[in-house]
């Protein structure tokens, strides 16, 4: 295993589709950097582990895993990244670096390496509940008080899309119009699995859902591929 | 005469099937409970099956054969061979349990969660882990037999 800064490289991450769009991805001048900056500061509370498993489930291209010890591990399936586009790649690996951002999030207000709130004393499940109202108001928020088992989906959906889609625009060298960008950056974030939808995605009209899911199917799919 | 003593011998193996099943079912061991707090109060998992489907999901074996993944839709589910329990089962056996859907189990984990915080009195969200069941994925094999392989629910975020 390698260890670049405090983002740790699994072998098997080495010479990849996936390490070769995250390459591009943290050579971009600011959105995604700084994303990836806060797991390999001075004092990082959560380090970030890409790994290679292709053991996933169809139509799954990357999971992210919760903490243990102080590390998020982000797995993506590197057969099925190689049925998407560059776009689509770089997509779903800046989907699954801001599920690991919100865990990073939630081990800050911990103060610990895990979040298995079951095997925390009461004083610390305390202490970490009060962290995230005082610190995180809108995380609390979305994770308990209309507590839902979409909800990292549903905070994401709601409040990281332009995130995501100014990632998706700086990587692709602004070479499509922002609202196709828009688009894709709901790719994960509307449907979900076992017949699942998120808030945000259920508030659209059937056309916008309609012409979203039209673009992601272009745009997702097809485009150049470079990393391959 | 004859005839009524193979039917008696078969009744009587469907009874040791069905009885197998429920046997290796009922033994409990540590990982059938688990707490809200650490050193807490110890809590039987409510065990769920779900139904694998052969022309739907994806079965993977790997690690040497050591380990199955059972991927439905997102979610996957791993048997562990020396760790895990596995059985075989009649269709009789599998009638009397009830299958759950992925979003059935993701309910039933939130109940449970629920459940447990009013018995304690306390109010805390879940953690983002599955902790409080106990899962056995149902596979069919041939007619009227199937496999029931304990597994752990694997928590991750597609």
């Amino acid at each position: 295993m390698d260890y670049v800064d405090k983002i740790i490289i699994d072998s098997t991450f080495l010479n990849t589709k996936a390490e070769c769009v995250f390459n591009k991805l943290q050579n971009l001048s600011s959105g995604f950097k700084n994303a990836i900056k806060k797991f390999d500061g001075e004092f990082p509370v959560s380090h970030l582990k890409l790994t290679i498993n292709n053991n996933l489930g169809p139509n799954t291209y990357g999971i992210t895993v919760p903490p243990e010890s102080y590390v998020t591990e982000i797995q993506f399936n590197e057969n099925r990244l190689g049925n998407l586009s560059d776009l689509g790649k770089a997509t779903a690996i800046v989907h699954e670096i801001i599920h690991a951002e919100i865990f990073r999030k939630m081990l800050s207000a911990a103060q610990k390496g895990d979040l298995n709130l079951n095997q925390y004393t009461t004083q610390e499940r305390t202490n970490y509940v009060n962290s995230l109202i005082n610190n995180f108001p809108g995380l609390y928020d979305y994770y308990w008080k209309r507590y839902h088992p979409t909800w990292n989906h549903d905070l994401m959906a709601s409040h990281y899309r332009k995130t995501i889609a100014d990632m998706l625009q700086e990587f692709d060298n602004n070479r499509l119009s922002y609202s196709i960008y828009e688009a894709i950056a709901w790719a994960g974030l509307g449907k979900l699995d076992y017949n699942q939808s998120t808030i945000a995605w259920d508030n659209l009209s059937p056309s916008e859902k309609q012409t979203i899911t039209s673009l992601i199917n272009q745009y997702f799919f097809n485009g150049p591929s470079n990393c391959n | 005469m004859v005839l009524q003593i193979v039917t008696d011998m078969k009744k009587i193996a469907l009874f040791i099937i069905i009885l197998t099943c429920n046997i290796i079912t009922a033994q409990k061991n540590d990982r059938d409970y688990y707490t809200l707090v650490k050193n807490g109060e110890k809590y039987l998992k409510p065990i769920k099956y779900v139904l694998f489907s052969n022309e739907k999901d994806e079965k993977i074996i790997s690690n040497n054969s050591k380990e199955v993944i059972f991927n439905i839709g997102k979610q996957s589910f791993k048997y562990i061979k020396n760790i895990d329990k596995i059985d075989t089962c009649s269709i009789l056996a599998l009638q009397k349990i009830k299958i759950s859907s992925i979003k059935q189990l993701f309910e039933e984990e939130y109940k449970e969660h629920q459940r447990k915080l009013k018995l304690e009195k306390v109010k805390f969200p879940p953690p983002p882990n599955h902790y409080n069941l106990k899962i056995f994925m149902i596979e069919k094999i041939i007619n009227n037999k199937f496999i029931k392989y304990e597994v752990d629910w694997i928590y991750s975020i597609p």
